[in-house]
C-alpha cells in the first residue's frame, strides 16, 4: 500500500513542532518529481521518519518545538535530500522503461512483420530487408534504440546495476534515449502506412487489412507509452 | 564519522543492521549509531536515498506497513541480499586483516636498505 498519509494521531504534540515538521516536508516536495503516487510514498516514509525522530528527541527530554528542530537537523537538506530520492526513482523508471521496449520490442516487429509477409507473400527475412529498404531511418532507431534499452534496463536496477555503478542519471538518459527511438520508428511506421495506404515495399497490395490495423494499433499503444516514459524519465532526471 | 569516510562501506552496514530482521529507515538508522557506539552518526537523511538503491540492487525489498498510528515502510533482507552480506563480510576480514597486520607492527619494521 502506498500509505494514507499522516493522520492527526501520528503528529507530535504541539502546534510548533507541527508546522517545524510540515515545512520541511513542504521543502521536501518541492523538491519531488515523478508519479503523485511515487512522491505520496516517499513523503509518508520521511514523515514516518520524522516523527521517529521527534518522539526519539522527546524522550531524551527535549520539548516538541525543539525535538521538531532537531529531527528536520537530523534529516538534512530537505532539497539535497529529494534530489538523492528522485535520483533512486530515475534508475528504478530507467530500469522498467528498458525493460518495457525490450519486451514489446520483438512483438511490435514481430506484428509489423506477419502483417506485411501475409500480404506480399515474402519470407520474413526478405520482409525485413524490404522493411529496411522502405524506412532507412530504421536502421538508426535499432541501431540506437536496442542497445539503449537493454543498458537501461541493467544499469537502472537489479544485480548489474551496483556492480556497474552507472549513474542513475546516465541510465535515464539512455531509457529517454531508447523511448525516442521507439517513439520514431513507431510514428515512421504508421505514417508510412497511413502515406501509402497499406501499400508495402514488396507487395504490390493496397488498402486496409485486419493484420495490418492490428499491427497500427499496437505501434500506436507502444508510442503512447514510449512517449509518457521518456517524458516522465526526462523529468526525473532533471530533478535529480 | 562522516558519510564520506564510510564510502564504500554504508551498504555492507545496512544490510547488517537488517539481519536480524525488517526494519524501518529510522530504526535502521538508530541501529547503525548503537550499533557502533556512536561512531557512525550519519546525518538520516543519508539512510534513505541509501535503502533505496539498496532496493533498486534487489538486495533489500521494502513493504508498507501500519505503524503507530500512520503509514511505515520497512525493509528487509532478500536472498541476494543475504548473499551481498556474506561477500562483503568476507570482504570486509580479509582487508582488515592485512590493514591490521601492517598498521600494528609499530617499530617492528624491518630498516630500509
Amino acid at each position: 500500500m502506498a500509505g494514507p498519509g499522516v493522520s492527526a494521531r501520528s503528529q507530535p504534540a504541539g502546534q510548533d513542532a507541527a508546522r517545524v515538521l510540515g515545512a520541511y516536508q513542504a521543502a521536501l516536495a518541492a523538491g519531488l518529481a515523478g508519479s503523485r503516487r511515487a512522491r505520496t510514498a516517499i513523503l509518508v516514509e520521511i514523515a514516518d521518519g520524522l516523527l521517529e525522530a521527534t518522539q526519539a528527541h522527546q524522550d531524551r527530554g527535549l520539548t516538541a518545538r525543539a525535538a521538531a528542530e532537531a529531527a528536520v537537523a537530523e534529516f538534512g537538506d530537505p532539497g539535497e535530500l529529494a534530489r538523492l530520492l528522485v535520483a533512486e526513482q530515475a534508475g528504478a523508471a530507467a530500469h522498467r522503461v528498458g525493460l518495457g521496449l525490450v519486451l514489446t520490442g520483438p512483438v511490435v516487429g514481430g506484428v509489423w512483420l506477419a502483417a506485411w509477409a501475409s500480404r506480399t507473400g515474402l519470407g520474413w527475412l526478405d520482409q525485413i530487408g524490404a522493411l529496411l529498404s522502405q524506412f532507412p531511418v530504421f536502421v538508426v532507431v535499432l541501431g540506437l534504440g536496442v542497445p539503449a534499452a537493454v543498458l537501461a534496463t541493467i544499469a537502472g536496477a537489479g544485480p548489474l546495476a551496483r556492480r556497474l555503478a552507472v549513474p542513475p542519471r546516465r541510465a535515464a538518459a539512455l531509457a529517454v534515449l531508447a523511448a525516442c527511438a521507439a517513439v520514431v520508428g513507431d510514428g515512421t511506421l504508421l505514417t508510412g502506412i497511413a502515406v501509402t495506404g497499406g501499400a508495402v515495399t514488396g507487395g504490390a497490395a493496397t488498402g486496409w487489412s485486419w493484420p495490418l490495423i492490428a499491427a497500427a494499433a499496437v505501434s500506436l499503444s507502444r508510442l503512447t507509452a514510449a512517449g509518457t516514459a521518456a517524458h516522465r524519465c526526462a523529468r526525473l532526471r532533471a530533478a535529480s | 564519522m562522516r558519510a564520506e569516510v564510510l564510502k564504500g562501506h554504508l551498504d555492507g552496514l545496512l544490510l547488517a543492521t537488517l539481519e536480524a530482521g525488517p526494519r524501518h529507515g529510522y530504526a535502521v538508522m538508530e541501529a547503525l549509531r548503537e550499533g557502533s557506539g556512536g561512531t557512525f552518526d550519519l546525518p538520516t537523511g543519508t539512510v534513505y536515498p541509501a535503502l533505496h538503491r539498496l532496493e533498486r540492487a534487489g538486495l533489500v525489498a521494502g513493504a508498507w506497513s501500519e505503524g503507530p498510528g500512520r503509514a511505515r515502510r520497512t525493509y528487509r533482507l532478500t536472498a541476494a541480499g543475504v548473499r551481498a552480506l556474506a561477500e562483503q563480510r568476507a570482504t570486509w576480514q580479509e582487508f582488515s586483516t592485512a590493514v591490521s597486520a601492517l598498521l600494528d607492527r609499530g617499530g617492528t619494521w624491518p630498516a630500509p636498505a
